[in-house]
Order: C-alpha cells, then structure tokens, then sequence
C-alpha cells in the first residue's frame, strides 16, 4: 500500500503540474491529424494518399503499404515520444527529493529502495498511459480508415515504453546525484545521442587510428542502450517482422537495471 | 527500553576538498518513554544532524542510534515516529486533506482510521475550515500547523520537531505549545529542537545542550536553573552592616532592604548564615536557592565553551 501510494502521488503529480493533460492534448491533436489530415484510396492496382491536401501516389497491395506508411509513422513519431516523455517526467525525481519534501518521505517506514522503485513505476506508468492512447489511438483510425487491422502495430507501444523504461533510469540516476530537472533532462539526451551516433560506429570506426580510442567507441556502443537499433525494430514489428536480434533489447535492459542499480545504491547512501 | 539511545553516534561530513565537518560528535543520550526532551544548541551546533539521524534521513559515520529499541538504519524505526521538520514543503496543488492522505498511507494507516485521524488532526491545529483549501494559498503559520498535524497523524509514540515555533505568530505558537501539553498529556515521548528557550524552559522535562557537535550538558531543566551554590535569604530586622559579619562565612553577600544574595562555597554554608541571622535578631521568613533563566544557563554555557 505505501508504494502504491507513492505511485498514486506521481500519478497526480503529473495531473496536477499539467504534464498529463498536456501531453493528452498533444497525442489527441496527433490521433486528429491522422483522422483529418490523411485519406488512403485505392483503385487500379495504386494507392493515393492525400496529406494535408497534398496528392501522393504509391504502387503495390493497398494492405502493405497501410502498413509501410504506419512504419514511416511509427519511426517519425517515437523521437517525439521520447522528447514529450522524458521532458513530462524529468522534474519528477528532483520534485520528490527538493529540501523539505525528501525529509518527510524518508521519516516515513519505506524502504529507500521502494522509494526509487514507486516512483520510477510512477514514471513509467504515466508514460505508458500517454503512450498506449496515442498507439491504440492511431492504430483505431488507421484501422478503420483503411480496412487494415495490423495488430502488429501495437507493438509499437510496448517497444516505445521499454525505450523509455531504459531512458528514464539515466533519467533518475541524475535526478538522484544532481536534484536538478534540467541536468536530468541534459543526461538523458546526451544518452540517447550518443546512443545514435555510437549506432552507426562500424562506419567511423575506420577512421580512428589509436586502439584505445577504438576500445573505447566499441566498449561505449555496446554498454549504452541500442536505441537506434530498438527503433528500427520496432519498425519492423510494425510491418510483420520478427526479433531477429535481441542483443539490443537484452543489451539495452542490462544498462537500464544496472543503472537503476546504482541509483537505488547512491540513494541507499545519499544524506538529505 | 528508551524512547531514543544513541551511543557515540558521530556523524562527519566530507566534502569533495577533503575538508571534513564534524557536524555530530560521540553523542551519548538516552530519551525515556513520556519524555520531553528539549535539545538546544547554537546554529551549527548539530542539533538538526541528529534529528535527522535519529530519522534514518542522514546516516550516521559512526556509533549506533535506536528508537524504540530499534536500530535508526532499520525500517521498523520510523513506524511509531512522527517528525515535523525545520524546512517543510508540501507540493503547492495538494489540500491539506490530500497531504495527510498521502502521508498517513506513507505510515500504513489504513482508509477508515486515516479518514477519522486527518479530521481529528485537522480540528487540533485549527485547520479543519482549510482542509479543501491548496496549500499555495497558507501563510507560513498555517504550513507549520499542517506539518505539525501530519508529524501527528498516525499518533505516533515519539514525536521529532525542528524549530516547532519558528517563523509564525504569537497565535500559531499558542496552538503549537497547547498541542506540545496535548501530547504530553496522552504520554508520548517528544524530542524537541528549539531557539525558543522560554518556551523549552516552560515545556520541557529534560534538556541537552549541544555544541559543535558535543553534549556539553544534560538534565532536568529544574537541575540546570538552579543554583545551589548561591541563595536568597529574605528576613525582617536585618541589623546594619550586617553583610560584612556574613561575608566572613560566604564567598560574597549583598544586601538589598529585606534581602541577602549570598555565593556559597558549599550548600551547607546556608546554615552558618541562618545561625548567624538569628543570633543577630533577624527573623528569617524564606531561604531559596537562586534560579537562573534556561536563556542564562545556556549562554554561559556556550561562553564557557568558547
């Protein structure tokens, strides 16, 4: 129950401080472009896709290219996911740990551990809400607009969560160290850059001369999460493909547990 | 079983420099059950540190910490414990109504005790009109009562406060002591930091007074205000210069009308000096230890140690 509670307050944090709603309004106003802003028409063999007005026309089976144009979405959408979720949830930590508020939470009987981990599932769960309205969102009016039910679709969700889930223990580890919503936010992105370019490391890694930098560029792709590689995955769930490589999901879940690891250790240790 | 035992507990802090702050030295204290204990100190003195060990909120270098016989490091120490700290803040959009939710499901309350105690707590700190109010609409008085009903809440057996009076007005002090001679009344065990000595003096069963980190002083506040060593004697048909036939048998007398001030060099000098009176044909109406203010006690402490 006191967990839950933790969880619950996170929650109406987020209700309160607007994050919510705002992020609601954001994925409604995408489910309604999707609804208002595309038609898909199929005749002779080609499909017309209008955007906005604009006329475009692609040739093949209609049911696979709904599902190629929900891929190019899914791959267009989830940076903004990402941006939108871990901005929502980056003051959440620092929030919880400001002077004042930190003291009365660690007097009461909870665990530090349990602390970290509500809170963090608080996080994670409001993420996962905003997230599963907008996938199921777009997957209803793609669905009914088209005919096409691709189930494979909703993986998206769960792909876009876990990416998240692994973001957001960096996101928390800085909250831990720094108490600061920007330097959280500043962490996270570097990550998940860093993450982007280290992904295309085979191409650049000709370039570099010195082994030790070499080791250092190979030992840094394979410890940070494989978001790249996620994404593009996700992709291809979406289009009815299957994980052919887990590396990067088992990859990416180590460095999200051994980074919440250490947080949970540094709040263990930490004096308030 | 104490309420609170602590036992050489050191607490130093490093900072990234190497420059170390000894913020709580060795400290030895015992807090019985029922108590009220007031723990004074200069700013810096460590007085919060402890506190906060004491709550698992800073960790203690060295030396152990029990509450209620359990160790501050284990969970089942914060069960029965209430705190209201020196800094408080509560977020701006909750009610009083939700913070104490929060805070009495943070404490294992369960829905229908919680219900009736968050109406209780609220009627006692006078703030049962402003239970629906948010809190970024309080004065400053009006969060310290909050804290003080959320420290409350789950009626716990020992009781921390950080500077209870700090910063509000004479009103909301009035309610804070009426609520500290609350508790006291049903028992509980109150370990109370303050700068308010008046107040600590009025309240108070015990004091302890830190500096830079030591216990320099401990005991009743009645031990401590008393000065057995020096005495009033108050009596009728005092003869003139009376004072220099007692300054033989004192370390020093003054004379004020009807009054003797006298510095002893044991307590039992007192006597010689009533023997004297008497055969001098004074009539002796009182003799009474001097007392001295709790606000004394504590600067002379504190210049002492300086």
């Amino acid at each position: 129950m006191k967990a839950w509670a933790m969880v619950e307050n996170t929650l109406r944090e987020s209700l309160e401080k607007k994050v919510l709603v705002v992020y609601f309004v954001i994925s409604t106003l995408a489910i309604l472009f999707l609804l208002f802003g595309i038609n898909f028409v199929e005749g002779a063999g080609k499909v017309k896709i209008t955007v906005l007005g604009e006329q475009g026309e692609l040739t093949g089976a209609f049911e696979r290219l709904v599902v190629k144009v929900e891929a190019v979405l899914v791959r267009l959408f989830l940076p903004f996911v990402m941006l939108f979720s871990l901005s929502a949830t980056c003051g959440l930590f620092p929030s919880m740990l400001s002077e004042g508020s930190v003291e009365l939470i660690l007097s009461k009987p909870l665990r530090r551990s349990t602390i970290v981990l509500s809170r963090f599932a608080g996080c994670v769960i409001m993420v996962f809400l905003n997230v599963a309205y907008l996938v199921l969102g777009f997957w209803l009016v793609l669905s009914l607009k088209t005919g096409v039910y691709n189930f494979g679709f909703l993986w998206s969700g769960l792909m876009m969560v876990f990416i998240f889930f692994v973001l957001m223990t960096v996101m928390a580890l800085a909250g831990v160290v720094s108490r600061s919503a920007s330097i959280s936010l500043m962490s996270v992105f570097s990550v998940y850059i860093l993450s982007s370019v280290l992904a295309h490391h085979r191409k650049f890694l000709p370039l570099i001369s010195e082994d030790f930098w070499r080791w250092l560029v190979k030992g840094a792709y394979y410890v940070l999460p494989k978001i790249d590689q996620l994404s593009s995955q996700t992709r291809s769930l979406v289009e009815g493909g299957v994980v052919d490589n887990w590396m990067p999901i088992w990859s990416s879940a180590a460095f999200g547990a051994a980074v919440l690891g250490t947080t949970i250790a540094i709040f263990e240790r930490k004096d308030f | 079983m104490y309420a609170i035992e602590t036992t050489k507990l050191t607490k130093r802090y490093r900072s990234l420099f190497g420059r170390d702050i000894l913020a709580v030295d060795g400290l030895d204290l015992k807090v019985e059950r029922g108590e009220i204990f007031g723990f004074l100190g200069p700013n810096g003195a460590g007085k919060t540190t402890t506190v906060k060990m004491l709550l698992g909120i800073v960790l203690p270098t060295s030396g152990s910490a029990k509450v209620l016989g359990h160790d501050v490091r284990d969970v089942r120490a914060r069960e029965n414990v209430g705190y209201l700290p020196e800094r408080q803040s509560y977020p701006g959009h909750m009610t009083a109504e939700g913070v104490l939710e929060l805070f009495g499901k943070l404490s294992g309350m369960e829905g229908g005790r919680r219900k009736r105690r968050i109406g209780e707590v609220l009627e006692l700190v006078g703030l049962d009109g402003w239970r629906k109010v948010k809190v970024r609409k309080y004065s400053k008085g009006m969060v310290q009562r909050l804290g003080l009903a959320n420290a409350i809440l789950h009626d716990p057996d020992v009781v921390f406060l950080d500077e209870p009076t700090a910063g509000i007005d004479p009103i909301g002090r009035k309610v804070v002591k009426d609520l500290l001679l609350h508790l006291k009344e049903e028992g509980k065990t109150i370990f109370l930091n303050s700068h308010i000595l008046s107040e600590v003096e009025m309240i108070c069963d015990r004091v302890g007074i830190l500096h830079r980190g030591r216990l320099i002083k401990v005991g009743s506040v009645r031990e401590l205000t008393l000065r057995v060593e020096e005495y009033i004697v108050e009596a009728e048909n005092l003869p003139e210069g009376i004072e220099r036939d007692v300054e033989a048998l004192v370390i020093s007398c003054a004379k004020e009308g009807g009054t003797l001030r006298l510095s002893l060099e044991s307590p039992e000098d007192i006597n010689q000096v009533v023997d004297l009176l008497r055969s001098k044909g004074a009539k002796v109406r009182s003799v009474q230890p001097r007392r001295v203010s709790l606000e004394d006690v504590f600067v002379e402490l504190i210049k002492g140690e300086a």
